[in-house]
């Protein structure tokens, strides 16, 4: 207002011609970065979507490719151990037994039943390996100590667990992808690690289930974690990240402050108790 | 009748017929249940008398009739923004700047004597209101809508309508009553530009003009259309 008492008629004029245009041009070119910045966070959008099409991809593939893995050591394990031993046990239980004399035909039939005994034995053993009767009856803590047990009765490495607050049990559901996570786990940590001593604790924190392992050999972080994930390789670890989804939980693997110590902790949320 | 005189005419009857083809406009569309065109169909009716009777109100009334005008129009933006906000917080925050608005326009009635042309600081008003309101329109656009083009929604073009018209009309409002009556009758027309812009768009949209499928998606599906999935 003062610029137009200040100025002379024409001049008026031209102060309310080119404010009006200002002022126009300023709302055009606030449409058009608009656009324009709409159009940026669309394509950034789309190639994020694309990444996690890709990853979801991946891990689809190497959930498949475990699944076929298992289903082949399976058959493995049924064709190699268990069909042999069923044909050796029919060996010994043939037609002929009931020429042979007494005594021959106890030795064939007690050397049949070992046999039976011993694919029994191996069939409860691939059952367990599907399914651990310890997680289902009495559930994950029973499950992991067991397996610590065993691992530490192997004689090669110091392997314990200690559960802190599991009163309320997780789903049945939830724990048995725990327990998969875990033994997938620990396999690698046996398998690469090279370490003397596996310790597991687990603890609820803030509404939060914990379960965190330490080691001492060779380990992994996050950005080695993460980096694996991406690959072709490392189906293992693929396969935690999609089972650890499923149930909206995390895992972050670290270095121990004092730099000795491989950490690795699994969080999910501690929602319903097991009923 | 001089040359300016006959420009002004001429402005006034394109504004004029701009107002009026938004109701005809709604009238041919074939989607009359989206509700923001039924609101612009009625803005454009009242507004196309408000300008035909702008002259016939003796200039004792103009306080009142430009005020009322005013309030109309703010009345009329905020439903069509408010409509495409889906957060019940804002919607509720619009109805109480709108009463506080509507209070204040009552006051500037009342105790506002030095009445010239326009009543400049209500337009600042609804001009700063409306802007907040877009703001929080386009907060939540690029919250949610990440799948199309800005531009493929109806409801943008309704708000650069309403962007244009504010916004190119803002600076000529606040300064209107430090202008001589003679630049003000030779200005005042060209104010008509992006107001006659903004009632195009409308059509446009109205028309059809990005597909309103794109964004009124569940209003236009009729019973008739979702497929019977009953197997028994």
């Amino acid at each position: 207002m003062f610029l137009l008492q200040a100025t002379n008629n024409s001049g008026v004029s031209l102060v309310l011609l080119l404010g009006t245009l200002g002022m126009l041009v300023l709302t055009v070119g606030l449409i058009i970065f608009i656009i324009l910045h709409q159009k940026r966070v669309k394509r950034f959008n789309e190639k994020i979507q694309d990444m996690e099409k890709a990853q979801q991809r991946l891990l689809l593939n190497a959930s498949i490719k475990l699944q076929e893995e298992e289903r082949q050591r399976l058959a493995a394990d049924l064709h190699d151990d268990a069909g042999p031993l069923l044909a050796t046990a029919r060996l010994y239980l043939n037609e002929n037994l009931v020429n042979q004399d007494k005594a021959t035909q106890l030795q064939s039939i007690f050397q049949a039943r070992q046999i039976i005994d011993d694919t029994i034995q191996l069939v409860r053993n691939i059952s367990h390996s599907l399914m651990p009767p310890t997680l289902k009856n009495f559930g994950l803590e029973s499950a992991i100590n067991d397996l610590f047990q065993k691992i530490s009765g192997s004689g090669t490495i110091n392997a314990s667990s200690r559960f802190h607050e599991y009163k309320d049990r997780l789903k049945e559901e939830k724990e048995l992808i725990v327990f998969r996570v875990v033994q997938e786990l620990i396999n690698n940590i046996l398998k690469h690690s090279n370490s003397s001593f596996i310790h597991l604790t687990q603890n609820v924190h803030a509404g939060k289930f914990y379960l965190r392992i330490h080691h001492d050999g060779r380990g992994l972080v996050q950005a080695d974690f993460e980096k694996l994930n991406k690959s072709n390789v490392g189906l293992g670890l693929k396969n935690i990240t999609s089972r650890l989804r499923v149930v909206d939980g995390n895992i972050n693997f670290e270095k121990d402050i004092s730099q000795t110590y491989y950490k690795v902790t699994i969080e999910l949320p501690k929602d319903e108790p097991y009923e | 009748m001089d040359k300016i005189q006959l420009i002004e005419k001429l402005f006034t009857y394109l504004l004029e017929g701009s107002y009026l083809l938004l109701p005809f406009a709604f009238l041919l569309c074939k989607t009359k249940r989206v509700k923001p065109f039924l609101f612009i169909a009625i803005y454009g009716i009242i507004f196309f008398f408000f300008l035909h009777f702008f002259y016939k109100i003796p200039y004792d009334l103009g306080k009142y009739f430009v005020t009322f005008y005013t309030f109309l129009e703010y009345t009329f933006f905020s439903l069509i923004i408010g409509y495409h906000i889906n957060n019940k917080k804002y919607r509720s925050a619009f109805f109480y700047l709108s009463i506080v608005y509507a209070a204040s326009l009552l006051s500037y009635l009342f105790f506002n004597t030095t009445f010239k042309k326009l009543d400049s600081i209500p337009i600042a008003i609804e001009t700063f209101l409306i802007f907040f309101y877009i703001i929080v329109y386009f907060r939540q656009f690029f919250k949610n809508n990440i799948t199309k083009n800005v531009y493929e929604y109806p409801s943008f073009w309704l708000i650069v309508g309403i962007l244009t018209y504010l916004g190119s009309g803002f600076y000529f409002n606040l300064l209107v009553d430090y202008v001589t009556e003679d630049q003000f009758s030779k200005y005042w027309h060209f104010t008509y530009i992006p107001d006659i812009i903004k009632n195009l768009l409308f059509t446009m949209v109205i028309m059809g003009y990005p597909s309103v499928s794109n964004e009124y998606n569940a209003l236009s599906i009729k019973s008739k259309d979702i497929p019977n999935l009953d197997m028994i």
